[in-house]
């Protein structure tokens, strides 16, 4: 405290003519008193000892014309240094860590000019004491003329700018500063710090190697840090002190107040990219969790990475693996995905994108299909034949039914016969959902006699493109709302259409890729409805003839189906004995349950049969009317028919409607009698009967001579008695049977009956007889 | 020895030649006679009351008239061959007489009647072979048998050797669509088409005789009874 005392009167001793020429000028704040700025440094308690204890005027300085002195002070052994010129330090003080009213870039400036002026690189001498002072003046903005003792000993200005000089060296970085720097992996690569800075820095790291301005980097691991940065071993100067306020005895130390330079730099290895891609076997993206190891050795042993898509088909691999041969394998995957076991390799070039597609097989679904008797459901069929076809990729015709409220009318187009029209598809409509989008304003093409013509369609205009050569058979291509067509037409001949006239739908416009060909049907129509924007996938799974059948059962096992399929399933070929089901096709969709095998159930019917029992004349093979049939089927009495006439047996007094048209148009309600049968005598032809509250409908035949009878089943037996021979004949009592089964392409089983002719014989009453009545 | 021969066959003949006069002159008598008869009945009552008619026959059953074409009594036994050749006092007679076919009774849908024609001579159905001519049809259109009145409707030819439908011989039909079923075939068979509504048909007579150009054939001229 008691040198504390002295140091403070001395220092007013000194500075008192100052202090009282700049008396208006000189704002004291909170160190007033000595007890203010010993509260304050109360708190700054290491500092509070401190004490200016030498000083020593070694100049002047005049700044607008008055003077000040540059004194060469030390406050505990440091050296301080006056920041405002004329004002004189008042009475001792200690530190103050912070300055609050220079801003961040002044304090920094301070602190270079202490750190690079007196005191520091061999820099010691009261010249090199004033040019810091008068620096530190001039960049706190006080700008004036040093007065020296001595000027040529003090070479003041010499001093300033190599303090200043030293200053903008130790601002300066290395040149690779904020680079990033490709190296390769595993071998060392050399950069040169042009600005040869870099010994400043002291750089320790295992992957960098720094020798005066080269610094060596090499990359040894995959996973490596990426981002460097380093300071100045100048960090570690805090040597200035720079004393303090205005008319304070404030002190800031400021070398603690400011981080040292540095640099940083990045580092990146020279990589490619991979990116994986899941697709099943039908090419179709394999979305899902599929785990991938990637390895360096073929044998998969020595792991370097593991991917993994999420939900998803595609995974990316981003600047990660060196250029080189790698090898990757499926460690997982998930339903409904088999996983690939087979190891593959692939190329990273640097910088470049390597793809590779991995395949997965789909799990395989048994589909069993079971044919039943419809009307007798425990009855299982076997010897049934069915195709199996994959039409996961094919439109279905009903998918895409037209609607007129977007179908557009295809323009008139004129071409010549036996000319080949090339469309190009896209330009024809295009498949939104389940909807057929109209023709579009665009293009077709027309390769006639090998010119290419192209026309424009416009969708809103009445054009009718005709092709400009004439020939003698001109086709006139249109199509309609509604169900989508082509139509050739014979503008030559009253616009008659042209069967057979082909037409190629190609998917390119430049008719590489044809989706098929097509012939116009016997009325020149050219259905177009099915086409795609798509290439038509297709695949035919034939089952034919692969079938397991297990006569107990009667089911079919299709096997090696695929989940996720759809697959077309069509009866080709029923029992025998059976009609093919109502729904000769049936689609599934193999993925709406997570099974193993599928059970589709198939109704058939048995085959109708169509009996006809026809009454000749034994002699001229005359067909016979009016004979009275008795009909058994099966051993069961079913009614007396008579030949030539429609006979309908039922239950009495039920009302049957009877037409020669399958809808009943115009059709007659009769009621069947007491013994519950209607006979009617009807042209000849085909006529449909049903009851009148029942829609199941029956189908006969009226013909000369003939019994009809629909609805019978194949294998029936029938048996025919005659009761009641035709008019002039001798009645046949002998009754005959057969079992209906009639091939495939006659559905009708036709039995014949005969009967001898009644001689004339006037005198036996029993048979009527024509007497000769000529004379 | 030869005279007398010849004098012994001169007086034979005459005999015979007398004897053949005799049987013509008798023929010719009984028929006159017949005819009165028959005249008789028929003047006697123009509505010819068959009760009456078999005083004189009771195989009478009826008479069938065709304005300007036929009027003869028509007879029925039990068979079909009795009155072909005999007449209404039970005496041979080639021409024979009508009769109905014996299976008719009064459910009959179809009354047959069979009768005579011939080339030469205007037997009782000769003059049905006018029908083949359809001026005729149009003048001649009604028959009318016991009380009833039949619209002419069908006229066609069959030859009993070959091959023709039988049912225009029946008489009966088991169920009313079988006799329709006769009348739809007869629009078949028939020469001329009189556009014959068969759903109103109730009954029909048909009148058959010989083709006399042809002796294996028949005529059968068809009328209806409509309701």
């Amino acid at each position: 405290m008691k040198f504390k005392i002295v140091w403070i009167w001395m220092c007013m001793l000194i500075l008192f003519p100052f202090q009282r020429a700049f008396a208006q000028e000189v704002h004291i704040t909170e160190f007033e008193s000595y007890e203010a700025f010993e509260k304050l440094f109360h708190q700054e308690s290491s500092f509070y000892n401190a004490s200016l204890h030498k000083h020593k005027t070694i100049g002047r300085y005049r700044i607008n014309g008055k003077l000040s002195y540059i004194t060469i002070m030390e406050l505990n052994g440091e050296v301080v240094y006056c920041l405002d010129p004329m004002i004189n330090a008042k009475f001792g003080d200690g530190y103050y860590e912070d300055y609050e009213y220079l801003n961040e870039n002044t304090k920094r400036e301070l602190w270079k000019i202490t750190h690079h002026g007196y005191g520091n690189y061999n820099r010691y001498g009261e010249d090199y004491y004033a040019a810091t002072q008068v620096l530190i003046w001039e960049a706190l903005g006080y700008y004036g003329e040093a007065l020296y003792k001595d000027l040529s000993t003090y070479h003041l200005e010499e001093k300033k700018q190599e303090i200043v000089a030293s200053m903008h060296q130790g601002d300066q970085l290395p040149s690779f500063h904020n680079q990033t720097i490709e190296v390769p992996f595993n071998e060392a690569y050399i950069i040169e710090d042009h600005n040869r800075v870099l010994s400043s820095f002291p750089i320790q790291h295992p992957n960098l190697i720094a020798k005066q301005n080269q610094l060596s980097i090499k990359i040894n691991q995959l996973e490596y840090q990426k981002h460097y940065q380093f300071s100045s071993n100048q960090d570690q100067l805090h040597t200035n002190i720079v004393y303090g306020k205005p008319n304070s005895q404030a002190v800031f130390l400021a070398s603690n107040a400011k981080p040292s330079t540095s640099f940083h730099f990045q580092v990146k290895l020279i990589t490619g990219d991979l990116k994986v891609v899941k697709v099943d076997e039908f090419q179709k993206v394999a979305k899902g969790f599929h785990q991938f190891g990637i390895y360096k050795d073929e044998q998969a042993t020595e792991l370097i990475k593991v991917l993994h898509t999420n939900g998803e088909d595609v995974v990316s691999l981003h600047q990660y693996l060196p250029p080189g041969t790698y090898y990757i394998k499926e460690l997982q995957t998930s339903f409904p995905y088999l996983i690939n076991p087979t190891i593959y390799s692939f190329e990273i070039k640097a910088n470049e994108l390597t793809t590779i597609q991995m395949v997965n097989q789909v799990v395989n679904v048994d589909v069993k299909i079971v044919k039943k008797d419809i009307e007798d459901q425990s009855l299982y069929l076997n010897d049934t034949y069915f195709s199996v076809k994959d039409v996961t990729d094919e439109v279905e015709e009903s998918m895409v039914a037209a609607s007129s409220k977007v179908l557009t009318v295809f323009k008139e187009l004129v071409v010549e016969e036996d000319d080949i029209v090339y469309f190009k598809e896209s330009d024809l409509y295009r498949v939104d959902g389940n909807r057929i989008i109209g023709l579009k304003d665009g293009y077709f093409d027309i390769d006639y006699d090998g010119y290419l013509m192209h026309y424009r369609v416009d969708m809103q205009a009445t054009n009718t493109y005709t092709m400009p050569y004439p020939k003698e058979n001109p086709i006139l291509f249109q199509g309609a709302t509604g169900n989508y067509y082509l139509r050739t037409l014979d503008l030559k001949n009253h616009n008659r259409p042209i069967p057979f006239v082909e037409v190629s739908f190609y998917e390119d416009e430049e008719r590489t890729i044809l989706i098929e060909k097509r012939v116009s049907d016997e009325y020149g129509v050219i259905k177009i409805d099915k086409f795609t924007q798509d290439v038509i996938y297709y695949k035919y799974l034939d089952y034919q003839g692969k079938f397991q059948q297990d006569k107990k059962e009667g089911y079919l096992l299709v096997e090696d189906l695929k989940w996720g399929r759809r697959y077309q399933i069509c009866e080709i070929k029923p029992k025998e004995g059976y009609d093919l089901s109502e729904e000769v096709c049936e689609t599934i969709e193999v993925n709406d349950v997570k099974d193993v095998e599928y059970v589709v159930t198939s109704l058939n019917r048995k085959r109708r049969v169509q009996v006809e029992i026809e009454k000749l004349d034994r002699k001229y093979h005359s067909l016979l009317d009016l004979a009275r049939l008795q009909v058994y089927v099966n051993d069961t009495y079913l009614g007396d028919y008579y030949t030539g006439m429609l006979t309908i047996h039922g239950q009495p007094n039920t009302k049957y409607l009877v037409s020669d048209e399958i809808n009943f148009n115009n059709s007659t309600i009769h009621t069947t009698d007491e013994q519950g049968q209607i006979i009617l005598a009807l042209k000849e032809g085909t006529y449909y009967y049903k009851k009148a509250d029942d829609s199941l409908v029956y189908q006969t035949r009226v013909s000369k001579g003939i019994v009809s009878l629909a609805d019978l089943v194949y294998g029936d037996k029938v048996k025919v008695c005659e009761v009641k021979a035709p008019s002039g004949y001798h009645l046949d009592s002998t009754c005959i049977e057969q079992v209906l089964k009639p091939s495939e392409q006659e559905n009708t089983a036709i039995l014949k009956l005969y009967n001898q002719k009644i001689e004339v014989d006037p005198y036996n009453p029993e048979y009527p007889i024509v007497p000769k009545m000529g004379v | 020895m030869t005279k007398v021969l010849v004098k012994i066959g001169i007086l034979i003949g005459l005999l015979l030649g007398g004897f053949w006069f005799y049987h013509q002159q008798q023929v010719k008598y009984d028929m006159k006679q017949y005819n009165k008869k028959i005249k008789e009945y028929m003047d006697y009552d123009q509505n010819f009351e068959v009760e009456k008619a078999k005083a004189w026959n009771p195989d009478i059953v009826g008479r069938v008239f065709i304005d300007g074409v036929i009027d003869e009594v028509v007879v029925q036994t039990e068979n079909n061959i009795d009155y072909v050749h005999q007449d209404l006092d039970g005496n041979y007679n080639v021409y024979g007489t009508v009769f109905q076919d014996y299976r008719v009774d009064d459910e009959a849908s179809n009354i047959i009647l069979y009768g005579h024609s011939s080339k030469k001579k205007n037997l009782v159905f000769t003059s049905l072979m006018k029908y083949v001519d359809y001026e005729f049809i149009k003048a001649h259109p009604r028959i009318s048998y016991q009380d009833q009145e039949y619209e002419l409707a069908y006229v066609f030819m069959i030859n009993v050797h070959q091959e023709y439908d039988a049912m225009i011989f029946e008489t009966h039909f088991e169920h009313a669509e079988l006799f329709k079923k006769l009348l739809m075939n007869l629009s078949e068979y028939t020469m001329f088409d009189l556009n014959v509504d068969v759903s109103s048909v109730k009954g029909m007579i048909t009148l058959v005789t010989c083709n006399p150009s042809n002796d294996e054939e028949r005529l059968l001229v068809v009328g209806i009874k409509k309701s």
